[in-house]
């Protein structure tokens, strides 16, 4: 009995402002509030509020049965918060069903696993203390920043004690290999390894409303079709994508409201396939094997590695200047600095600083708030520069102490 | 005078230079009619009477001489300006928003010939009406319009000679990669003025040297020191009291060298890490250099800004150090006077005409890096000599006004006119 496994990633960054040479060492408002707002209000109006509606009813409408899973990066939250405290009360509603999954990340959705693990469980220790906070769940289900994985990153995650992980199962990984069923990690002491179907959840975000598919318009019929095809081989089908392909990737006008409030009925035409949450498909289903993912993997892009972010020497040097000033950050123990510090390590600043420039450079154009990767670098080097200023001003408390290690990780 | 532009519509230096020698003309009683190809705003100052050129006929007239071939344009402007009848319409005067518009749009697309012919074109109805003794000229964008009206004053029984001034030549900007059609241009504009104006010797000899002009047919004028009043103090800048800061400030295009700014910010930090390098301005090369930065390692040592305006430039200048022009062909380079007014020391290519004015600026090949990174490091951490060069640099700018040069040209008008003319009145 096959189970559709929904994985929703909800996410906004803190943008910069234009940061010019001149405020270096006078303003410390590195992030435009009046943006960010704006963008927060349109993308809650367009997407958060009718998507949660919609998922809300479904919950409603079949108890027990329609089950889906989210990760809210702790500075959306945040950004929730402040700016429309509706749509966080609206996932607390959908908390409260017990039909969904909070799934903990990154508290700054940030690359940190890449560079710095300490820092790295530090952000994630965050995230779970703000779920817990805000929904009153603890996850066990992590999946790390753009579903970037490695063996080295799943170590460090199940070593937190995380039961399930999240990640995409591309072609040049899995081979001949199918994500339709439950994995190991390479070096795994338990812990379960969910594959993205990325064919099947892409043909929602990405496809659904493009006329020059072969397939458009997509029903929920022929999906439905699809998706029951696995039947007799395989336990899961992992539809992961973006929360805001529905209403704000995928406008209101293409019927993606619609496909999404008639595919749960779709899907149960053949009553051998139900919905699960990550958790209960980690425990529902044996593992087949493990799979050995050394280099880093995500699903972003058509390389579905690290290059969206990564690669380029304004997105390295920039990023190496990040955690380079890691140490001086934390010994200041101010939680602002801190927190300031944080935000620029959100994946997506780098994500602005990309040059490839065929298919995917557009991708990297519609999300990004900069008029060219130029802009995003320059920008950044001038908050950081500003940054190292603070720091030299900023008292460092723990220059006389003995080192403190960051109490994170939890070693059985 | 035919200018390009004019401050606080500029994008450069020769609308800076163009207001400061009216400036400096008006000051001693010069009336100045100057016409610019369009006029974007009002402007804060009137000491001379402002024409745009693409206000002055009809749609119609635009939107036919706009449908011509190249050639058929050609032809039209040279017989207006070769020829002996003046079409009664040209004089007409109608400002409307539709022409301007033509013109917004032509600007960018049109060819060099094409909009120096339509200028010339303008030129002709211009030059039909007032009274004026001599047509002055800047840059190759303004050389036929100088001959279409110098035509025009002889047709009206006017004896008003032709002078050309070089600001810049297609050679300073592109060096051998030149626009052929511009270089067209200059050759034939440089040939038929009466007379030839070069910002420094440097540019007298490029003129010489690649337009086949006389060297006896060449005066130069010095630029004056941009504003005749001190810069707005700034209070001193977080970053300057923590490191020793070095500034580009210009087009970041192949004229200005800006890449050899980069490779000198990489030359200066391998020795000395702590300065810090600030590039400021915009132009084909800017993503180049930004990219290049970032490979040589210069994250952290290199800051980058667009284009500053105002009190913002001041401000740049004060922040640094050492300003530095790398110049590969600088007929002048005005922004180095701009830095010394504010109290900052200037490194300069030897490949520029400011490097003439000046014994207190340091000089180097704009190729020869082991020489600038030397002469930088030297001023950054040698307080002394940085006050000296700064002090000497200020003192040799008090001979630079742009009186000064307005006095020079007077004397160049007088050369050129006829000996009974006693109070000129100029154009």
């Amino acid at each position: 009995m096959p189970s559709i496994c929904f994985y929703f990633q909800v996410h906004q960054p803190y943008r910069m402002r234009p940061y010019r040479v001149f405020d270096i060492g006078t303003d410390e408002t590195y992030f435009d509030d009046k943006l960010n707002r704006e963008v927060c209000r349109k993308v809650a109006d367009k997407c958060y509020l009718p998507t949660n509606k919609t998922m809300l009813e479904l919950i409603k409408k079949h108890p027990g049965a329609f089950k889906i899973s989210y990760a809210i990066s702790g500075i959306t939250l945040e950004q929730f918060a402040e700016y429309t405290p509706e749509v966080l009360d609206s996932f607390k509603a959908l908390a409260a069903t017990g039909q969904v999954e909070f799934v903990a990340e990154t508290y700054y959705h940030s690359l940190s696993a890449l560079f710095n693990g300490d820092e790295f469980r530090s952000q994630v220790k965050k995230h779970v203390d703000s779920i817990k906070h805000y929904f009153g769940v603890t996850p066990t289900t992590f999946r790390n920043t753009e579903l970037i994985y490695s063996n080295g990153i799943a170590d460090m995650v199940e070593d937190m004690g995380f039961k399930t992980m999240l990640t995409e199962g591309p072609d040049h990984v899995l081979d001949w290999r199918s994500p339709n069923f439950v994995y190991e990690p390479w070096n795994g002491r338990g812990m379960k390894l969910l594959l993205k179907n990325f064919k099947l959840s892409d043909d929602i975000a990405f496809r659904f409303s493009q006329k020059s598919w072969k397939e458009w318009p997509l029903t929920t019929e022929k999906f439905a079709k699809w998706v029951h095809s696995i039947n007799g081989s395989g336990d899961t089908v992992n539809l992961f994508m973006d929360y805001e392909t529905f209403g704000e990737h995928q406008w209101a006008d293409t019927g993606i409201f619609d496909f999404l409030r008639h595919l749960p009925e779709a899907i149960w035409q053949n009553s051998e396939f139900d919905f699960a949450l990550p958790s209960e498909v980690a425990t529902k289903y044996p593992p087949i094997g493990k799979v050995d993912i050394p280099d880093a993997i995500s699903w972003a892009d058509l390389e579905r590695d690290t290059s969206a972010w990564l690669g380029n020497p304004l997105q390295d040097s920039t990023i190496e200047w990040v955690y380079r000033l890691g140490t001086a950050v934390l010994e200041t123990e101010d939680e602002h600095l801190i927190h300031q510090w944080r935000k620029l390590q959100t994946s997506d600043h780098f994500y602005y600083m990309c040059m490839k420039h065929w298919e995917d450079g557009d991708v990297h154009k519609y999300f990004s708030c900069y008029d060219s990767p130029h802009e995003a670098y320059v920008i950044m080097n001038n908050v950081l520069t500003d940054l190292e200023i603070k720091l030299e001003d900023t008292p460092k408390k723990k220059v006389h102490e003995a080192p403190k290690k960051v109490p994170v990780s939890s070693k059985k | 005078m035919f200018g390009w532009e004019l401050p606080p519509f500029n994008s450069g230096g020769l609308g800076t230079a163009s207001l400061g020698l009216t400036q400096g003309l008006a000051s001693l009683g010069t009336d100045i009619r100057f016409v610019v190809p369009k006029l974007f705003g009002p402007l804060p100052y009137n000491h001379m009477d402002v024409v745009s050129a693409a206000d002055i006929s009809t749609p119609e007239e635009v939107e036919k001489f706009l449908k011509m071939t190249s050639t058929q344009q050609e032809l039209a402007t040279r017989t207006l300006a070769y020829g002996n009848v003046l079409s009664t319409s040209l004089t007409k005067t109608v400002g409307i928003d539709e022409r301007r518009q033509l013109i917004l749009d032509g600007e960018q697309t049109l060819s060099p010939n094409l909009q120096a012919n339509w200028y010339a074109h303008q030129a002709m109805q211009i030059a039909s009406t007032g009274e004026y003794d001599v047509i002055h000229t800047h840059d190759w964008f303004t050389y036929y319009s100088g001959m279409a009206a110098r035509k025009v004053a002889r047709s009206r029984g006017m004896n008003a000679p032709f002078i050309a001034q070089v600001h810049a030549t297609e050679i300073d900007r592109c060096g051998s990669n030149g626009d052929p059609a511009i270089l067209e241009i200059e050759q034939k504009g440089l040939a038929a003025a009466d007379h030839v104006i070069a910002v420094s010797h440097y540019t007298k000899e490029v003129v010489h040297k690649n337009y086949n002009v006389p060297r006896s047919k060449i005066s130069v004028v010095y630029n004056g020191v941009p504003t005749q009043k001190e810069p707005k103090h700034f209070d001193l800048h977080e970053l300057k009291k923590r490191h020793k800061i070095v500034l580009f400030m210009g087009r970041i295009t192949y004229q200005k060298g800006p890449d050899y700014f980069v490779k000198l910010a990489k030359a200066v930090t391998d020795v000395d890490p702590s300065v810090r390098f600030v590039m400021v301005g915009t132009g084909d090369m800017e993503k180049r250099c930004i990219e290049e930065s970032a490979r040589l390692g210069l994250t952290g040592k290199m800051l980058f800004s667009t284009f500053l305006r105002g009190a913002d430039v001041d401000h740049a200048y004060q922040l640094a150090d050492l300003f530095v022009m790398p110049s590969v062909s600088e007929p002048f380079g005005i922004v180095a006077l701009e830095a010394i007014q504010n109290g900052t020391p200037a490194l300069v290519s030897k490949q520029s005409g400011v490097a003439e004015v000046s014994e207190h600026l340091i000089k180097t090949d704009f190729w020869d890096l082991n020489g600038m990174r030397n002469a930088v490091l030297t001023v950054l951490h040698n307080q002394d000599h940085a006050e000296k060069l700064k002090k000497g640099a200020m003192n040799d700018l008090s001979h630079l006004s742009w009186t000064h040069a307005a006095k020079s040209l007077h004397n160049v008008y007088a050369s050129l006119m006829p000996a009974e003319m006693a109070v000129p009145i100029f154009n």
